[in-house]
């Protein structure tokens, strides 16, 4: 399956209920863990249309969880009050294409930000106001009925407050025995450490898992819609505090904090009444740094294909790297590595 | 031949692609590929010059790290996890009389890596018995300086080819 516009109008015509004639197909280069293509077609009232396709590598995902559990998260979330795309479509018949991928809504929007990292002090106001639309978007999130959603369904449960981490690692640790790629005994000292030291949670919820700046698409200053749901979990408020790409940034003008993550902690507890503290944040940036190392492994396997992607050569090797490093630099192994290093990960050809 | 060195001409495929290539691409992301082509083209010019010496020399601290373990874990008792270790010694043995490939290089040193890991694996269920044990917490912290030798000595093919080197994609 190569997404092509004649490949894709009849399985467009088959799913959406009347002829369809796709016009073109865009793929998007930021994502790291699977491939996303932007479709515009029209149907036989003669209106264009868009959507977003979701598949696999053709190596396979960076993300040991199954492209059908990103679609599934994505329709239960239909029903909840919160801004997402509308599941249009799952489609995995070996008839019609050897690669499985879904559809759904595309949102009129982008992930960028204008001026959002330009430096001027005047755009600091901005820089805030979108970190707290953010943070009041992901509260919602928190507020999420799972059950009644069926989420638990799909995803691993906690026994109880007490166990949300602990669940995490048990289910990094499963992910991790599975691929067997290459022995990594760092991963099960790792994961020892950090159970020694499982903060309770204030609750357990749903969380979105990957947040911040190209993560979301944005409206005029707003959340259109909530994207990357692929490490979504349920667990501790606090780990979607973990990887905040750009929302958590110190601003500091005349030795006054306007903002970073304190303040960020503040205005979340001001919406919710959780007060999360930094520590535990910190916390759960480790236990993210084990889930990265997971899906880092996961790439290298898929390098044993000659059709691996590019991106999947990248992350089984320096970010498989830098994430063992944060480890056994958390457990006092070795010295930490500069802040500066890993913002360097996120840095795209079109960030310019 | 010896000269181009591998390491030359990989330095040239990657001149050429930022010098040649890459100006003439408006694509995003054929230049979000070609980024991350760069990058890895670097790393594996370090992997051709220094791969070599850093398998020899995890291979040799794999062997005396799980030495130390089959020595311990005979010693409290643990036979059949100290025969364990015997066996993948023994099975990551590299050829006498052979020049060893870097991929039989390789699978050795990831018998004796899984060789460490199950050792661990082990040495974690028997924590709760004999977490205050002398002997126990030797075996752990020279894992743990295994584990620590393992991330600084990969360090050295990681660096020098992303940091500071541009976007990574």
């Amino acid at each position: 399956m190569r997404f092509t516009p004649e490949e894709l109008t009849p399985i467009l015509s088959h799913h959406l209920g009347g002829a369809a004639t796709v016009l073109s197909v865009e793929s998007v280069a930021r994502g790291s863990s699977r491939e996303t293509r932007f479709v515009r077609y029209r149907l036989d009232d003669g209106r264009d249309r868009n959507l977003v396709l979701r598949s696999d590598f053709p190596a396979g995902s960076t993300d040991p969880n199954p492209l059908d559990l990103e679609y599934f998260i994505y329709d239960r979330l239909n029903a909840a009050d919160i801004p997402t795309a509308r599941a249009l479509f799952w489609e995995d018949n070996p008839t019609r294409t050897d690669r499985p991928f879904y559809a759904r809504e595309k949102i009129e929007g982008d992930w960028n930000i204008p001026h959002y990292s330009d430096p001027d002090p005047a755009y600091d106001a901005l820089r805030i106001a979108i970190a707290k639309e953010h943070i009041s978007t992901l509260a919602r999130v928190h507020a999420v009925d799972w059950r009644a959603l069926g989420l638990h369904e799909r995803l691993a449960v906690p026994g109880d407050e007490a166990d949300a981490a602990r669940s995490a690692l048990r289910h990094a640790r499963d992910q991790f025995l599975t691929l067997a790629t290459e022995p990594i005994p760092l991963v099960l000292e790792a994961i020892e450490w950090l159970s020694d030291r499982a903060p309770p949670a204030d609750r357990l919820c749903l969380c979105k898992g990957t947040n911040g700046y190209g993560e979301e698409v944005f409206r005029e200053g707003r959340i259109a819609a909530l994207s990357d749901w692929e490490e979504v979990s349920i667990g501790d408020p606090a780990a979607d505090f973990a990887f905040m790409q750009g929302f958590l940034v110190d601003i500091v003008r005349d030795g006054r904090a306007l903002w970073g993550l304190q303040p960020a902690l503040d205005y979340y507890e001001s919406l919710t009444g959780l007060r999360l503290s930094r520590e535990k944040v910190q916390y759960y940036q480790l236990l993210r740094s084990l889930r990265l190392l997971v899906m880092s492994h996961n790439s290298a396997a898929s390098l044993r294909r000659t059709d691996a992607h590019i991106r999947q050569g990248w992350t089984a090797t320096e970010v498989l790297h830098l994430t063992q490093h944060v480890l056994a630099s958390a457990m006092g192994m070795m010295p930490p590595i500069a802040p500066e290093r890993f913002a360097q990960l996120n840095i795209s050809v079109d960030m310019g | 031949m010896i000269h181009p060195s591998a390491v030359q001409i990989v330095r040239a495929i990657e001149a050429t692609l930022a010098d040649v290539v890459e100006p003439a691409m408006v694509n995003i992301g054929a230049r979000s590929a070609l980024a991350t082509i760069g990058h890895l083209l670097r790393h594996v010019a370090l992997r051709v010059e220094d791969e070599g010496q850093l398998l020899a020399d995890d291979i040799g601290a794999l062997q005396d790290l799980l030495a130390r373990l089959h020595d311990y874990l005979d010693a409290a008792g643990d036979g059949t996890q100290a025969a364990e270790i015997s066996q993948a010694l023994k099975r990551a043995r590299l050829e006498k009389g052979r020049y060893p490939s870097l991929r039989m290089m390789a699978d050795s040193a990831m018998i004796l890596r899984q060789s460490v890991q199950d050792a661990l694996a082990y040495l974690q269920q028997e924590r709760a018995t004999r977490g205050e044990d002398q002997a126990y917490l030797a075996a752990r912290t020279s894992i743990r300086d295994y584990l620590a030798y393992q991330v600084r000595a990969e360090a050295a093919l990681i660096h020098p080819a992303f940091e500071d080197k541009g976007p990574r994609r």
